[in-house]
């Protein structure tokens, strides 16, 4: 099977040597299901369909590959109640917006991956500022807008 | 004596009464029981059982609570990468998708027995092989050898009782809605993205089922006492930490607190499981109202990550690992 996304580098900042979490116990085992062994790293995604569904939303996206090919892509995001009250909703994410998509591949090498990191093209936090009710009861907290809006 | 509308006094001054006790007790249904209605939020993190390190204190201080929430915050998360990929992989997502509520000031769920610990185990009785649902266990190995192996949250097959805020990260246990009527009373129980849960439980004196009959969420029986509503659920097709089925109960207590509290106490009791029973208490509070819709329980439809899990398991057999 044809493979040529770019394989990203995984940055590890110092800082989180020292407080990165044990591993959560969420709907189901992601290391079951994603290969640790290949990351993926899609500069340049295009959102194709959003499927807000549980136990997980789906992001579709075009990669555009190096060689000018298009390869479809699925990538798992989290579950859309939770997604809800931040003020996510499907229309959130729109058809034909370009997105950077961090995750891993799955283990059966299909073109799926989890999206453990979706940023803007800028570097911008995909969810944030652009909507939001915000999640006053949670912690304030690096990465995730919780100021009522 | 009447007045010039005819209306004996004593009837007024009842009225009045009436009145000034629907003042008291304001949260009633339009029928006279204590009103539970709305969807209810579980809103601080309080651990199941007391850490050693808050033995013999059942509170935190103010000061304690602003310094562990000033922890969660410094802390990236989900945002902040492991320097194993193994480990990476398992927490899957970013910051976003993940819930981190605030630090409550309870040291345990358990408030019996007091240590906030649950109790030895009963003699003969071992120790729960998985302790939070059916199947083998995310991570037990064989659990990915069939559908059937694969524990119950990733199967879809909705939430499992006692439903207790345990992983409040992934809003496990977290959000309730209360619909009442005179004779019944439903709770649907949304959990996270595993599929939702509805209970019914009936009010109307009638006994439990037969006990041949075994539920997923058992078998609820509620009456009254005063404001609050007392539950009994038997009948369980799967324990809850090991509990025997046979004679294994549970024992809610519901009360509206005030407009913003519900307050739900569960009392857990299986002499062939426990030396004694335990009981945890649970605050939920109410959310602005855009945050107050249940989302949709559905689940299966949309559920690729199971055949993704059972097609990984293959793979990983074919390439000569366990």
């Amino acid at each position: 099977m044809r493979a040529k996304f770019t394989v990203g580098t995984v940055v590890v900042a110092g800082i989180a040597l020292l407080l990165s979490a044990p591993p959560l116990a969420a709907h189901h085992a992601f290391a079951a299901e994603f290969d640790s062994n290949k990351p993926v790293h899609f500069t340049d995604a295009t959102v194709t369909k959003v499927e807000f569904i549980n136990p997980h939303s789906w992001i579709h996206v075009d990669v555009k590959l190096p060689d000018g090919t298009v390869e479809n892509w699925a990538i798992e995001a989290g579950s859309p109640n939770i997604l809800l009250r931040r003020g996510i909703t499907r229309d959130t994410l729109k058809v034909g917006q370009k997105i950077v998509v961090d995750g891993y591949q799955s283990k059966d090498s299909t073109h799926r991956a989890n999206g453990r990191d979706l940023t803007l093209p800028n570097g911008q936090k995909l969810f944030l500022g652009a909507t939001g009710t915000g999640a006053p009861y949670e912690v304030q907290r690096p990465g995730v807008d919780t100021t009522e809006k | 004596m009447s007045n010039r509308f005819g209306i004996p006094r004593s009837a007024l001054a009842g009225l009045l009464g009436l009145v000034c006790l629907a003042a008291e007790t304001p949260h009633r249904t339009p029928w006279g029981d204590a009103d539970l209605q709305g969807t209810w939020f579980v809103e601080v993190d309080v651990p199941l059982e007391r850490s050693p390190a808050n033995a013999g204190k059942e509170f935190l201080t103010d000061q304690e609570v602003a310094a562990a929430d000033a922890q969660k915050g410094l802390n990236p998360g989900r945002n902040a990468r492991s320097a194993d990929k193994s480990q990476d992989v398992s927490g899957a997502y970013n910051a976003v998708f993940n819930s981190v509520l605030k630090t409550g000031k309870r040291t345990s769920m358990i408030i019996d027995p007091p240590d906030g610990k649950i109790p030895p185990l009963a003699p003969g009785a071992t120790a729960p092989r998985n302790p939070f649902g059916g199947g083998l266990g995310v991570g037990t190995p064989g659990a990915n050898d069939n559908p059937e192996t694969i524990a119950q949250s990733p199967r879809c097959l909705g939430v499992p009782m006692p439903f207790l805020p345990l992983n409040t990260l992934f809003a496990q246990g977290t959000v309730m809605q209360v619909v009442q009527s005179p004779k019944s009373m439903a709770i649907y129980m949304e959990d996270d993205h595993a599929g939702g849960g509805n209970r019914v439980i009936f009010m109307d004196g009638r006994p439990h089922a037969s006990s041949r009959l075994k539920f997923y969420l058992g078998d609820s029986r509620g009456h009254w006492e005063g404001n609050t509503l007392v539950v009994e659920t038997t009948n369980f097709s799967q324990g809850f930490r090991g509990s025997n089925i046979e004679t294994y109960k549970m024992i809610e207590r519901f009360t509206r607190v005030n407009a913003n509290t519900l307050r739900r106490e569960i009392t857990f009791d299986d002499p062939k499981t426990w030396s004694k029973p335990w009981s945890v208490v649970i605050e939920m509070g109410r959310a602005p109202d855009q945050r107050h819709m249940i989302f949709d329980s559905a689940c299966h439809e949309g559920n690729y990550g199971m055949t993704g899990i059972l097609v990984g398991a293959r793979r990983e057999e074919q390439a000569g690992k366990k």
